[in-house]
């Protein structure tokens, strides 16, 4: 199977079929993701390189072992998911004064992501190697001294650097040095293990874009006694056996992939032995399984886990070939289903086929089709999906149903790294939009549209409340964005603290209900200009004057403030051609166009950015005119 | 499709490993003929080749592994050996 896999791929970049190529590599990899495919990934990508364009990112990993051999992993996989990494591996043990030392070469190399990748056994000799010695007064002392290493590492590493940082937790023992005797005292070294674990994600919680790995739960996860190469650690310090490494690549991409915003934003679902087993058509809805028992309990618990990431934020939809009649019944009525028709946005249950159903599911959605994934137990499907629709991520699903839901939990692409108020409303605002569509449908004019929506845009400065979304926001919008500066927690909150800088979010309410926050623009104030540096707005309001109001109101504050010319720049990305006439559209002159970024001017002393008189607008802050 | 032999196998991980073409790797080749078999290099194609073998080196084996053709004979002791990652 890898062979054929290894020959096609080559055979695609023979005949300049890039995206088959792309789509085999990815094939491959998951089916073998090994040292050998992940340098086979890294040489074919390569040879596409110019063709394809990736996302750069430094990633700078601190060690206290040799992590080389799970670096070509990582990299592979992440350049799989569109991103190259380049790494900076510091030298072994050295990350405290790289850390500490703000001249180190850590910032030198000013990282989006650092790791930060230790074990007990190095952080702490006493609490692995010696602990039967130690009395409990010197247990407690070690705890303190360790945690009080760790807060020191993070307050530093803040105080330096915006990057993302990423702290492994600590591994317990296979077995703890006292056996089971360690279950029957205080303070015993498998629960001070624990508890300096909790201590560690208290300390990272305590600032923004700092993140603990849970290396202990990967390594239980594979089970700790295969996890372990003694050997290998004692003559090469790699402590992982080569099963392993794969686990700990894929554990640092969950983190990297949502830091670069390269995620999914939709579930695309089949139903028939996906929901539930057998087929509605044939099987009647007395027939299926689904339930309790073996083996319907396999599908619930794969609707328990795309429960949990609707939970997240993740939207749901329906692709499946179906009298609609038949799939509707069990959504609505099975007593087993988890799943109910207000969990999905968009249902697409007809005889089509299921590459339309998912250009037209993205089209609603108003998202890319690379922000679909595609959940299918038809291998035929799959890869017709793949083949047709590379930029979706198609899941590859194992043979037996019992392992669906394992599977989807693995996932990366659904990985956040915080949780909105808008990601768990997320159903109700599509809800919403729903009944906008019908509205505007009925409208006579575009202008009573807007009347009859009862619009009010709320105009604030990001605030602790606010920054989560902010940010996401800047990392996930691709449509109407002017710029698509991505920025991080940190980035953001040093921002709002600069006097030059402002940083403000747009949230929006009508009649239908709360759209929450949808728009984000931050300016720079240089002299007598005030400089748009990121304006951009959720596709989820696109097309109902909200962006003007937002616009009216930066110019506003720029007048009130002495400013003689707003300024903004467009840059063309392959997504955001939405945004390219919304400066000219609003009285802003063409000054410079370099390699297509486009840069226009706003003159303050005349006349003003008409405000849309539908939309009511309160301001918070320093947004108020 | 026959299945590809362990000599085919093994030929193709240190081509990949070291990003060079199959059929330049012979049972001569070396940390001297190959650029990139260094350390870190030699540690790679140990545990690529664990990973698509499922046997585990002795420390001896890694030191001795210094060539294709002694990758070979080690390969077939670890195998013999019966070294598989099994756990306890």
């Amino acid at each position: 199977m890898t062979e054929t896999l290894r020959q096609s791929v080559d055979a695609a970049i023979d005949q300049r079929q890039w995206d088959t190529a792309r789509t085999r590599l990815k094939r491959l990899f998951e089916e073998t993701p090994s040292i050998a495919t992940a340098q086979f990934v890294l040489d074919r990508l390569g040879k596409l390189a110019d063709r394809v364009s990736f996302i750069p990112c430094r990633l700078a990993v601190l060690r206290s072992f040799t992590v080389e051999p799970v670096l070509p992993l990582l990299r592979a996989a992440a350049l799989l998911n569109g991103i190259e990494l380049t790494v900076q591996l510091a030298d072994f043990n050295t990350y405290a004064q790289d850390i500490l030392n703000p001249s180190s070469s850590l910032y030198a190399f000013d990282p989006r992501v650092a790791i930060l990748a230790v074990q007990t056994r190095d952080v702490s000799p006493d609490l692995w190697h010696r602990f039967t010695e130690l009395s409990s007064d010197q247990v407690e002392d070690e705890v303190k001294r360790v945690e009080g290493d760790f807060r020191g590492w993070i307050a530093a590493f803040r105080s330096r650097h915006t990057a993302s940082l990423i702290i492994h937790n600590l591994e317990s023992p296979v077995m703890p040095s006292a056996g089971i005797l360690d279950g029957q005292v205080e303070n015993s070294q498998l629960e001070v293990i624990r508890r300096l674990n909790g201590a560690l994600q208290h300390a990272a919680r305590e600032y923004p874009g700092v993140f603990v790995l849970d290396y202990d739960g990967v390594v239980a996860r594979f089970g700790r006694t295969r996890w372990h190469d003694e050997r290998k650690w004692l003559i090469m310090r790699m402590p992982i056996a080569a099963d392993g490494i794969a686990c700990l690549a894929q554990e640092y991409l969950r983190y990297v992939l949502p830091i670069l915003g390269c995620t999914r934003k939709a579930l695309v679902m089949d139903l028939d032995n996906t929901l539930w087993g057998g087929i509605i058509g044939e099987d009647g809805i007395a027939g299926i399984e689904l339930g309790p028992d073996y083996p319907g309990a396999a599908f619930v618990a794969l609707q328990r886990v795309i429960l949990d990431l609707y939970r997240r934020g993740i939207i749901l939809a329906i692709c499946s070939k179906n009298n609609p009649e038949d799939a509707l019944g069990v959504l609505r009525e099975h007593p087993g289903m988890l799943l109910r028709p207000d969990h999905f946005t968009v249902l697409r249950i007809n005889w089509n086929d299921k590459v339309r159903n998912l250009r037209e599911i993205a089209e609603e959605l108003n998202i890319g089709t690379d922000a679909l994934a595609f959940l299918d137990d038809n291998p035929a499907e799959r890869e017709r999906v793949r083949l047709e629709m590379p930029e979706v991520h198609v899941l590859e699903l194992p043979s037996d149903p019992m392992d669906y839901a394992s599977a989807l939990q693995r996932c990366a692409v659904f990985e956040r790294l915080a949780l909105s108020t808008e990601d768990r409303d997320r159903g109700r605002y599509y809800a919403g939009e729903r009944q906008r569509k019908d509205l505007q449908q009925s409208a006579t004019s575009l202008e009573d549209f807007y009347k009859s929506l009862r619009m009010e845009v709320e105009i604030a400065e990001v605030s602790a409340a606010t920054l989560t979304r902010v940010v996401q926001l800047t990392q996930k919008t691709n449509q109407f964005n002017l710029t698509t500066r991505r920025y991080t927690e940190q980035q953001i909150s040093a921002l709002a603290q600069d006097p030059h800088w402002r940083v403000y979010s747009l949230r929006v309410r009508d009649r239908f209900g709360d759209n929450g926050l949808v728009g984000v623009a931050m300016t720079e104030r240089k002299e007598d200009v005030v400089e748009i540096d990121n304006f951009l707005l959720s596709c989820r309001v696109i097309g109902r004057t909200v962006e003007t109001a937002l616009l009216a109101r930066l110019a506003g504050v720029a007048r009130k403030e002495d400013a003689k010319i707003l300024r903004g720049r467009y840059i063309p990305t392959p997504k955001n051609l939405p945004a390219k006439d919304f400066l000219p559209s609003h009285g802003f002159k063409l000054v410079a166009e370099v390699e297509g970024t486009t840069t226009w001017e706003f003159d303050l002393g005349g006349k003003n950015i008409s405000y849309p008189e539908w939309i009511e607008c309160t301001t918070i802050g320093g947004a108020g005119v | 499709m026959t299945e590809p032999t362990i000599s085919f196998r093994m030929q193709r991980i240190v081509a990949e490993v070291f990003s060079i073409p199959v059929d330049s790797v012979t049972s001569k080749s070396s940390p001297e003929t190959v650029e990139g078999w260094d350390s870190v290099g030699h540690l790679n194609l140990v545990l690529a080749l664990e990973q698509e073998f499922h046997v585990q080196f002795s420390p001896d084996d890694i030191e001795k592994m210094v060539n294709v053709e002694k990758i070979i004979h080690a390969l077939n002791g670890a195998e013999q050996a019966g070294t598989v990652r099994n756990g306890m």
